[in-house]
Order: C-alpha cells, then structure tokens, then sequence
C-alpha cells in the first residue's frame, strides 16, 4: 500500500497546496468523500490519476474554486476557498478536461484577450506560441485546428498567467507521442522555474510513474494512495482501481491484460 | 487581418453614410442631394427645411440608432446565453418591454416618482430587466434548447398581454398603439434620438470594456473562471446593458424584429468573434439594417411610408430560417 498517508498532510501552515477535507454530491451520489491530500509541493508535478468517474475533474474544479461550498484548499497556509473568483484566477490556472470550441476566433486574438483579462504583456502570447511549437497557428481560427493542435492552444491558455498553481486536465489526451512527452517537459521546466504547484489529471501510467514527482490515486471518489510514483503505481493498485494485470518495470508498466474486478466496482 | 477588419469596417460606416443620405431624400416628397444640403446647411426656414430638420433627420437618425441598439444587444446576448437564436426580439425582451411601454401608454399607470414623460421608457426598462434576469436563471440552470423554449414563451405570454391592453384601450390610443407596435420611426423627436444617442454611446463603451471577458466567456464558463473571469458579473453587467437599450428601441421605435438576431451573425461572419471587433460590427450592421428598411419602407408602397417592423420582419424571416437549417446541419455533421 502507499507510503505517505493521510495522517501527515492534514495540518495547515505547510508550505505547499494542501487539499481537502473535500466532499462533492450530485444528488444522492456521493462523487468526493472527504478526500485530503498534499501538501503538494511547489516545483513539483502532482499526477492525479484513477479510473473514469473516480473524481478528478470534480476534485480539479474544486481546486480552481468552481465549487465553492466543497471544501478547503490551502496554499502555504492560505484558505483559498475564500478567495473571490478573480483573486483565485492570479493563484490558479485551470485548463478543463472539455476541448475548446470551435470558434471564428484566431489563436492569436484569443490568447491576446486572455493576456488584457489576466493583465499580462501581449509579449506573452508570441513568447508562449513559441514555445509550445504553435507560431504557425497565430492567425488560424481556433474552429480550424485538429484536436490534438486545440488542446495545444487550450494549455498555451492555461498558461498565459504565471499562476502559483497549474491545474490540468487531461492534457494529453489528443496528441500524439512526440506532443505528450514535449508538454510534459514543458510543464516540468515551467513548474521547476516558477515554482509552481501543478496537478496533472493522466490516464498514462507510464508517463506518470516517469514525468511526475508525486502521485495522487482516486478510487470511487476517495483517496486510494498517494505517495512518489514507483511506491504508489504498482501492480497491486493497478488491479484494484484498473482491473489489469500489469508489470511495473523500471522503463514503464506493461499490460497484459484484465483481470478479474469484483462485482459491482466496474463503474464509478 | 486587423488591417482587412479596419478596410471592413470602413466599408460599412460608408455604405451607412449613403443609407443615411438616401433616408433624407426619401420621402412623400424627394429631395435631391443639393437640395438636402442647403436645407441642412442653409439658414432659409422655408418648408423644406421644417422638414428636413423636423421630420426627417430625427426619423434617420433614430432608425440609425434603433438599430445600433438592437445589434449590439443582440450580438451580447448570443455571446451570453450561448445561442445563435437569441435576440431580443426571439427571446421575449422587446415582448416585456412592449408590454410595459403600453401599460404606460394605455392605462397612465407608471412607477412611483418617474414623471409620467418618462413613463413609457421607464415601464418599458423594467419589464426588458425583469425578463432578461428570467432568462439569465433559466440558462444557467438549462441549456441550449431551454433558453429558446422559454424565450418564446415569454413572447406569446407578453404579446397577449399588450394584446389584453389593446383589447380595453380607447379608440384613439389604439390606433397610436397599434401603430407602435409595428415599428415605426416616423414619430422621431430630437429627445428621442438624443436620449438613445447617449445610452448607446454609454453602453457602447461599456460593452466594448467587457469585450476580452466576453470573448472569454465564448470558451465555456469554466475555462473563462479558470481565467480569473466572474462569468456572472460579466453576464449581468451585459444583461443591464441589453435591457437598457431594447427597452428604449422599443419605448421609441416600437418592436422591431429580426435586426438583433441578424446583425450579429453578419458581425460573426465579417470580423470573426474577437468581441473587439464583434460588438462594433454587430452594431453597425444593426444600424445598417435599419437604415435600409427605413429607405426601403418608403419606396415600397408610392405615396406611403410603410412601418419600418414590417420590412425587417419580412426580411429577417427568411434568414432566421436559414439560422435554424443551418444548425441542424451542423448537428447532423
Ligand atoms: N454534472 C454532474 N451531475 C451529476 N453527476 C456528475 C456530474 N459531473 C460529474 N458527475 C459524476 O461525478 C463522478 C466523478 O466525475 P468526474 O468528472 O470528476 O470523473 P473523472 O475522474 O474526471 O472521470 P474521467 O476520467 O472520465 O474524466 C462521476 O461518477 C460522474 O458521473
Ligand atoms: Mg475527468
């Protein structure tokens, strides 16, 4: 079972973004369910992972202050959950799960609108094109783009502030291999270089158990493990949230196949 | 792509210019161009001049202006609710603005401390606010569909309303009434055209303020707060803002239909939905469409001005057709 536990993450006045207690219901469905953890620590890249409808964009949006009344996040000891919308958009940058819409509206003048409402240079928008590969789109509209090149557009978004918290959302999950391991350098370099605390949602445990430093696993809308990556995914917690029979190497986990689940945990 | 936006842009306030000129000569009389300039310019009060000055300056100037107010309300409320059928006509905001402007018309009734002058626009304000605050709930807590649905049942609810009032209205009232209803900007007057001057020259600055937020907004809510955007407070400042200016196109103008939810998909198609170009274009385009109707709605019957409503109506019927196919093709895609 994981290492760090739950017990010494609860205190507050740490360095570092600390979650929860968070609970979330829709209805009678309990989606959250005192979830805590962290702290999570600035420089670091935080993986959240888990099954679909396990709640890490729930557990994300609540973060970005999206649900007000879920409960407490803490940034080195600051109760973010009283923060007014504007105020938290300086602390969090939050890129959500759904794609970008396809509008008539360039890459460009989208991201410029986003710098005058942020407040940022304009300078930022070419610096930030530039390095995410995209100086070619600047003049396309965003409905024009492939959906791989659109998430792309939607991290440079994500971006555009230099927030002291980076919340992502399945980033990867329209590009292809050469884009996944460039934006997960990006986000390592901008994170090391800022300072900033970053939570990435992935479904590729490969790239998390090597391109992140910690590891938070959700099951069924609770915290299931948490920890360094190589402690926290291994072939036990792989067949209990996933249902697979998995290898945990040193170059990656390799599937071989679904095993058996318990009745019942198939969904949610 | 600015420099083709500006070049656009430019085209359109000249093509106003003419629309405009030709409003002035057009007429129960027609009056050539030199002819308008000496009136204008001149300083001999013969007939011609009463005419132009009294009449036909005011008529289009607040054809002009009405239609100024419709497009941008209606480009603002397309962004807001997230519908290319919104408008304030389709959703019921001019239908409660009507309904308080002929409470005001029909039975004197009119809020406590507005003089009774103010009145018409004063009923006219509060109706257009209560509706677009209904609105505003039902898109949040529905989507898409539902906001149309309940928008069209704001219009018959209102429509039967007036309906009601003109049914217990005197003869002559009902024939100002109905009149009024058409749409019509013949009954132009100078404070008329100066008080909507000025809210669309306030708003218009406003809108133009919020425009980075609102095309922020066009990315879904979530993304938008994700940017430090307080997506209610943009709605309701855009809200205030709409029913400001339905409310005083209606008080002045009478219901107009289909220029609000025209003008901003021509704006669209034009300048893209970069809202700082966006809301200027779909305010001219606004402006542009009622300065044609007018022009037309004097050259279609000889010898008489139709009311400029029935023009955008006929004319915007086909179009908001083709809104409706053309999202259904999309959907089937
Ligand atoms: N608006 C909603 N109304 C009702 N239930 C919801 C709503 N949004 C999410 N849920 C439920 O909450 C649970 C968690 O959803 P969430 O989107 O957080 O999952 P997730 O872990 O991000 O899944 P995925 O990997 O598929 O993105 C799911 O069971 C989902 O059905
Ligand atoms: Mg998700």
């Amino acid at each position: 079972m994981p290492t760090r536990m739950l017990t010494d993450s609860v205190a507050s006045g740490q360095e570092g973004l600390t979650i929860g207690p968070v609970t979330v219901r829709r209805g009678r469905k309990v989606v959250l369910d005192e979830v805590r953890c962290g702290p999570l620590r600035p420089g670091e890249v935080a993986g959240l992972l888990g099954p679909n409808g396990s709640g890490k964009s729930t557990l994300l949006r609540m973060v970005a202050g999206l649900l007000p009344a879920a409960g407490r996040a803490e940034l080195d000891g600051l109760d973010l959950s009283g923060l007014s919308a504007a105020r938290r958009g300086v602390f969090c940058a939050y890129m959500p799960q759904a794609p970008l819409p396809q509008l008539m509206l360039g890459v460009g003048e989208m991201l410029e609108a986003a710098a005058r409402v942020a407040g940022v240079p304009a300078a930022r928008v070419a610096d930030l094109l530039g390095r995410l590969g995209l100086e070619n789109f600047a003049r396309r509209p965003v409905g024009a783009l492939s959906g791989g090149q659109r998430q792309l557009v939607a991290l440079a978004l994500a971006l555009i502030r230099e927030p002291r918290i980076l919340l992502l959302d399945e980033p990867l999950s329209a590009l292809d291999l050469r884009h996944q391991l460039r934006v997960m350098e990006i986000v390592a370099r901008e994170t090391r270089m800022r300072g900033m605390v970053t939570i990435i949602v992935l479904h590729d445990l490969t790239m998390a158990l090597r391109h992140t430093d910690h590891v938070v696993l959700l099951k069924g809308g609770r915290v299931f493990g948490e920890g360094v990556p190589e402690d926290v995914i291994t072939r036990d917690s792989l067949s209990a949230l996933w249902g697979v029979c998995a290898r945990v190497t040193t170059d990656g986990v390799i599937v071989d196949g679904l095993a058996d689940m318990p009745a019942g945990e198939e969904s949610d | 792509m600015t420099r083709i936006r500006a070049g656009i842009l430019a085209g359109l306030i000249c093509l106003l210019a003419v629309f405009f000129v030709s409003d002035l000569s057009f007429g129960p009389l027609h009056l050539s161009f030199s002819r308008i300039a000496t009136a204008v310019f001149g300083s001999v009060p013969d007939q011609v001049h009463m005419a132009i000055w009294q009449i036909r300056l005011p008529g289009a100037c607040l054809a002009i202006l009405t239609g100024f107010a419709l497009g941008l309300s209606g480009s603002e409320m397309q962004t807001i609710l997230n519908n290319p059928l919104a408008s304030p006509f389709t959703l019921g905001v001019s239908a409660a603005a009507a309904f308080g402007a002929s409470l005001a018309l029909i039975l004197g009734w009119h809020l406590p401390g507005i003089s009774s002058a103010a009145a018409v626009p004063a009923n006219a304000f509060v109706f257009a606010v209560g509706s677009a605050l209904l609105l505003n709930v039902v898109s949040r807590s529905r989507e898409g569909e539902g906001v149309v649905l309940f928008g069209i049942a704001l219009v018959f609810t209102f429509q039967a309303c007036v309906a009601l009032l003109q049914f217990v209205a005197s003869e002559d009232t009902l024939q100002d009434l109905v009149f009024w209803t058409m749409g019509s900007v013949t009954r132009a007057t100078w404070p008329r055209v100066i008080c909507l001057g000025l809210a669309c020259l306030i708003t218009g600055i406003l809108s133009f303020r919020a425009a980075p937020a609102l095309t922020m907004l066009r990315l879904g809510d979530d993304r938008a707060a994700g940017l430090g955007i307080d997506a209610r407070r943009v709605r309701f400042g855009a809200l205030l803002r709409v029913s400001v200016l339905a409310s005083l196109a209606v008080a002045f103008s009478g219901t107009i239909g289909f220029v609000g939810l025209v003008a901003p998909h021509i704006s669209r198609h034009l300048f893209g939905e970069d809202h700082r170009w966006y809301l200027p274009g779909g305010a001219l385009a606004g402006a542009l469409i009622m300065s044609a109707a007018s022009v037309t709605a004097k050259n279609t019957v000889p010898g008489q001005v139709l009311p400029v409503g029935i023009v955008t109506a006929l004319a915007g019927v086909p179009f908001f057709i083709a809104v409706v196919l053309r999202r259904r093709g999309d959907r089937g895609e």
